[in-house]
């Protein structure tokens, strides 16, 4: 990235524009002000015989913001902050003393100079030198301003580029994570588990063809070998990812609520939603832990005997809500595991909030659209 | 590929399972059973999918989890092609709830089978017979285990209405069930006529209620505490 490039435009535009008025026109009031009001400046074609303070203060004023007023809208025109070095100095020069023609011109046609004037022509030629100086310096300050602000710019890009590329990061190690689960558990769930089976069945077998006690202690061991596929690996699996997740976020719900023990009364009014909608990946295992973590409260601290998991969506927003007739919420309680879901959700624009509902808690979940 | 030969009165039935040793147990069975007959091995979905000629065969066996793909999906597939095939899920672990992913209009002649039930060569002859004559089947070991879900519609009916409709869900004829109870098949009937009514079901052209009740079944009990 060159230091001599624009960054934007638009804004330069404005810090030149903004800054080369507010100096030239400062400077165009105090020198005005200094001619009519301390040296006691005044002009016989202005003012008559008579001099008059207001007026010729009045008429120096409105010249030399006319001419700002023109530096300005060329300045506009040329865009000095655009060119490098030598095409900055060229026209800023061009600039000032195109400006400071223009003033001159005004002064003689206002009759603050009278041309036929020995003294006034001199006087005016020292004018022009001088007020090509001080649009000079206003340009220049203008050109400075926009070098500062050129820099910062370019420090809020580089920043910029930086967090994107961190977001970036993070986004691929998580995808990676995902992946790296999904196909543990994949493999945990299908040859894994099957393999077990396998092993059960030959012990099975074994047991028929061997005389008690070894058969009855291989039938033992193959009952254990079905307790360790049915219970352990299908709980690490679940942890590893979600169950049927594979099948899409309605499946992963409709296994999650087929797991609840018989006593708890469901209504899914979430799985049909979800169903018809396009998510992310990251979105779908976070609808599911979240509604995992809320039933497993529910049933773990709120004693619930009724859970409801609800989705809606329009188009701007998803919203799933587990609530339930429990004792809801406990004051001070820690929840470890939905502030963690809450960070997750927050990464992905979207809130986790736990209330008190009128029965039990009620955990809802929004996420964008 | 290992095709066989068959004979009209066989069914023939294709595997699909992509565990070498466990596709072999299975054929291994099949082939040993009166009237059953493997119409094909296959290690892998693409594999059966390019290579399973859905109208070649009676029944397919289906591992829910093929290392390539979705047991599920592929059975939908070949029912596309041959929309009286019989399919029986495989699998290892208690995923039963996988059926109800199955429209309502095409659930009737799919089963789900453990895979431990699948090498116990009554249960298995049993399940494909069901499929191929167009029945909804649970595994019966694991059927046996599961529990009504509280304030389910199928809580609301009497323990004897629950009783038939869990051989239903087996696979069971209505006299099947009647000598099993001990009952009359009329009071099979009647039980069944209540069960339906309990549970909203109607008979309709595109809606078995017989399937319909092993889907409300399915879907209003869990499995128990293992």
């Amino acid at each position: 990235m060159s230091d001599l490039a624009e960054l934007d435009p638009r804004g330069e535009q404005r810090v030149m524009l903004v800054t080369t008025v507010l100096v030239a026109g400062i400077l165009s009031i105090y020198t005005s002000t200094q001619s009519v009001l301390v040296l006691g400046v005044f002009s016989h074609a202005l003012s008559g015989s008579t001099p008059s303070q207001p007026l010729e203060l009045t008429v120096r004023t409105a010249v030399n913001l006319a001419t700002v007023a023109v530096v300005a809208a060329a300045a506009s025109a040329v865009r000095p902050q655009r060119f490098r070095a030598a095409g900055r100095a060229l026209s800023v020069c061009a600039l000032a003393v195109g400006g400071a023609l223009v003033r001159g011109v005004l002064q003689a046609a206002t009759g603050i100079y009278a041309l036929p004037d020995s003294g006034s022509r001199h006087a005016l030629l020292v004018e022009l030198l001088t007020s090509s100086c001080l649009l000079a310096l206003s340009l220049g300050v203008g050109l400075l301003f926009v070098g500062v602000a050129r820099q910062a710019r370019r420090g809020d890009l580089l920043r910029l580029a930086a967090q994107q590329r961190v977001v970036q990061l993070l986004r691929e190690v998580q995808d990676e994570e995902l992946r790296v689960r999904r196909e543990l558990a994949e493999t945990i769930h299908g040859s894994v588990q099957g393999t077990f089976v396998v092993i059960e069945a030959q012990l099975h077998r074994l047991a028929q063809e061997a005389a008690d006690p070894s058969g009855a202690e291989l039938r033992m061991l193959a009952a254990q070998l079905g307790t360790l596929r049915e219970g352990e690996l299908r709980r690490m699996s679940a942890e590893l990812y979600p169950v049927d997740l594979d099948r899409g976020p309605d499946a992963a719900l409709r296994a999650l609520l087929a797991r609840l023990p018989s006593w708890v009364a469901v209504t899914d009014e979430a799985s049909a939603v979800l169903a018809d909608l396009a998510l992310s990946q990251e979105a779908q295992v976070l609808i599911i832990r979240v509604v995992e973590d809320g039933l497993s409260n529910a049933l773990r601290h709120g004693h619930a005997r009724a859970i409801r998991v609800v989705a809606a969506a329009d188009d701007h927003a998803l919203t799933v809500t587990v609530s339930d007739d429990g004792d809801g919420p406990e004051d001070g309680a820690s929840w470890s595991g939905l502030a963690r879901l809450g960070r997750r959700a927050e990464a992905i624009g979207g809130t986790l909030r736990l209330a008190a509902g009128r029965d039990g808690g009620v955990l809802t979940l929004v996420l964008p659209r | 590929m290992v095709t066989h030969t068959d004979s009209p009165r066989t069914l023939r039935v294709a595997v699909v399972e992509d565990q070498p040793l466990f596709r072999k147990m299975l054929s291994v069975l099949l082939d040993a059973t009166d009237g059953l007959v493997v119409a094909g091995e296959y290690a892998s979905a693409a594999e059966a999918s390019q290579g399973l000629d859905a109208r070649a065969v009676d029944v397919a066996l289906l591992d829910l989890r093929l290392g390539d793909g979705d047991g599920l999906a592929l059975g939908r597939d070949l029912r596309r092609r041959n929309p009286s095939l019989g399919v029986l899920v495989l699998s290892a672990s208690d995923s039963m709830h996988v059926l109800l992913e199955i429209p309502r209009h095409e659930a009737g002649g799919w089963g789900y089978l453990s895979k431990t039930s699948s090498l116990s060569a009554p249960a298995l002859v049993f399940a494909i017979r069901s499929v191929a004559e167009g029945r909804a089947v649970l595994d019966p070991a694991i059927r046996a285990q599961r529990e009504v879900r509280r304030q389910s519609p199928l809580a609301q009916l009497s323990a004897r209405q629950r009783e038939v409709l869990a051989l239903v869900a087996d696979g069971l004829t209505n006299s099947a069930i009647a000598a099993q109870l001990g009952i009359s098949p009329r009071s099979v009937d009647g039980h069944l006529n209540a069960a339906y009514a309990g549970l909203g079901l109607q008979a309709s052209p595109d809606r078995n209620p017989r399937v319909e009740a092993v889907r409300a079944y399915l879907a209003h009990t869990v499995p128990g505490p293992s």
